[in-house]
């Protein structure tokens, strides 16, 4: 367990390390990287002022101490962009994205696990090859790929769907407010489900086939149980065990994978805002986006891990 | 698997796996199309051989863009691009998982816990979040992409060789070697890396493909090597141009297809090849 505190601690302090030394990697002035390219044109007296701002004046140790100091307050820094400051900016983005990505990872976790108990336990149908076909195809192509061909049809061919933003434009188009998120967020849903279903059906196929005949379940069958529950909580419940720790680090993918897919989407959540920064070349912003999700994907995983603690009882019992 | 020398039943071996067959064969076809691509080139990517914008016609069979570049030939370019830099990170991946792997089993002790802890913290990283924040500031030439996407890919690789080694480990033949004495590179090279042969290929082929995704998708987003055109940045050029009458067809169509077909058949390959080495797995 301390080994494990250890080792996220040794990641955290490997990202806030590149947090910190990136900008100062940049040719020229670490300047560029807190004022923008704009700071070609500061006048040498205002200059002087931001460096002392930014304890840029400093010996490297001092300058570690105020970054770090200024992470505690939880102050990301200015965006010279927007002219605001980037926690007050990144706030609406990844409420956006968490519930995109949260509903989608409940969505595909639930769905993948029901797709892949069916794919084990009928595999000898032969619409099970179909649907492993197109599983494998779905997974390995990109996010930004399918939700280029879903806009293709649903929005820009069909008109079924708008095809940027996540509010109406006009409150009164689509009747409620609910409804407009909904139609909004369908497509851009519907791509991240696709890409990440797959890959949980795949591995609750591959578990549940390893145990699919296991004394337990013979055992359960003997004492008369229905096939619904020897399905549920005796087969997929031991098959999926060894996938609990993989949730988080799936969160992870998914919150990464979202960041082109919001882009072909144009939807308003962390991954568009991250990409005009990225043209902008915003660079406290880019930081501070980054930085939170990395220490939101932290985070979930080391839930997850808690969680699989919580769910194996033969783990339970162990210091 | 004894007469596996044997060309007629080798085949036969293929026969039965038709995904790594067709996969195979895709790969091979982008292969040479990324190899032999410069020299099939109608113009150089870079010139403005044309009006912008032209549709498919004899002189441009994939029209132009929008600065008037041939379609055709950057899409060629992009093949050598997507594939080069996808096999680099997925050789220098597989290499770094191979040595954190070995060098954890041979060495043993302190060094297997703490590469194995590293290991374990290096899977709780978001790959892609990172390289976007390094890629961010390093200028991403292809070099620079090769080195950070490699650097992200290969503790997951490390993990499936070392478990893998730790049973060899416990092989009579194995043992005997370390009885005898053997050297840990002998060890290695004798009885290791023969032994885990098979799982090597699939995680180079796991992380070639993850590679070639990640590359896409930041080129996608505008981080590209702009002295090297790539399919992705085909696609983010194109996209903006995608409500705009036919012209996805000829300009959003194909890149995506081909980027589409390679990771397909990087899939499908190592997907055969999983389903051969795991028998539980068949269905």
């Amino acid at each position: 367990m301390i080994s494990r505190v250890l080792g996220y601690l040794f990641v955290l302090l490997f990202v806030l390390g590149l947090n910190f030394t990136l900008p100062r990697l940049l040719p020229g002035d670490p300047l560029t990287a807190l004022a923008g390219e704009q700071e070609l044109i500061l006048t040498p007296e205002f200059r002087q002022e931001l460096r002392q701002r930014y304890r840029l004046d400093q010996p490297l140790p001092w300058q570690v101490l105020h970054y770090l100091a200024t992470l505690m307050r939880g102050d990301l820094g200015y965006s010279f962009y927007y002219h605001a400051p980037v926690l007050q900016i990144i706030g609406p983005a990844l409420l956006w994205t968490l519930l995109l990505c949260g509903v989608s990872f409940l969505l595909s976790t639930g769905l993948g696990i029901m797709l892949g108990v069916e794919l084990a336990r009928r595999r000898d149908r032969p619409w099970t090859k179909t649907v492993l076909g197109v599983c494998l195809v779905l997974e390995s192509l990109p996010g930004f790929l399918v939700g280029m061909g879903l806009l293709m049809v649903f929005s820009l061919k069909l008109g079924l769907f708008p095809f940027f933003g996540a509010l109406e434009v006009t409150p009164a188009k689509s009747g409620s407010f609910g409804a407009g998120v909904l139609r909004h967020m369908a497509l851009p849903l519907l791509t991240l489900v696709l890409g990440e279903l797959p890959g949980m059906a795949l591995l609750t196929r591959a578990g549940m086939l390893k145990i699919l005949n296991a004394p337990f379940v013979l055992a359960a069958r003997a004492r008369g149980l229905g096939e619904i529950r020897i399905k549920y909580r005796y087969q997929a419940r031991n098959a999926l065990l060894p996938l609990f720790t993989r949730l988080g680090l799936r969160f992870g993918t998914l919150l990464a994978g979202a960041v082109p897919v919001e882009v072909v989407f144009a939807y308003p959540g962390a991954g568009q805002l991250l990409f005009q920064a990225l043209l902008k070349r915003d660079y406290p912003l880019i930081q501070g986006l980054l930085l939170v999700s990395i220490l939101a994907v932290l985070a979930g995983n080391a839930l997850a891990e808690w969680g699989y603690r919580w769910a194996d009882p033969r783990l339970r019992e162990q210091p | 698997m004894q007469n596996l020398k044997n060309p007629r039943s080798r085949l036969k071996l293929v026969r039965r796996y038709p995904a790594s067959r067709i996969g195979t064969f895709l790969l091979l076809l982008l292969l040479i199309l990324g190899l032999i691509g410069p020299w099939l080139c109608p113009y150089n990517p870079w010139e403005y051989a044309g009006r912008p914008l032209e549709p498919p016609s004899l002189a441009h069979p994939l029209g132009t863009n929008d600065v008037g570049q041939d379609l055709l030939s950057e899409l060629l370019y992009g093949t050598r691009t997507s594939l080069g830099i996808g096999l680099a990170v997925g050789l220098l991946g597989v290499v770094l998982s191979l040595l954190a792997a070995l060098g954890s089993i041979l060495k043993g002790g302190r060094w297997d816990f703490v590469i194995m802890r590293l290991v374990d913290a290096w899977l709780t990283i978001p790959p892609l979040l990172l390289v976007l924040l390094i890629v961010a500031f390093v200028p991403p030439r292809v070099w620079v992409l090769i080195m950070v996407l490699s650097l992200f890919s290969w503790a997951g690789g490390a993990r499936i060789l070392r478990s893998q080694a730790l049973e060899m480990q416990k092989e009579p033949y194995v043992e005997a070697a370390v009885a005898l004495g053997g050297s840990p590179v002998h060890l290695a090279r004798r009885h290791f890396l023969p032994g885990l042969y098979p799982l090597i290929i699939l995680c180079f082929l796991v992380q070639t493909r993850r590679a070639i995704l990640m590359e896409s998708s930041l080129a996608f987003l505008g981080l590209a090597d702009p002295q090297h055109k790539s399919w992705g940045m085909m696609i983010q050029y194109g996209m903006k141009f995608m409500a705009l009458g036919d012209y996805w067809l000829w300009w959003l169509l194909p890149p995506a297809l081909a980027l589409g077909l390679t990771l397909v058949s990087l899939a499908l390959i190592g997907f055969g090849l999983e389903s051969r080495f795991e028998p539980t797995l068949k269905s």
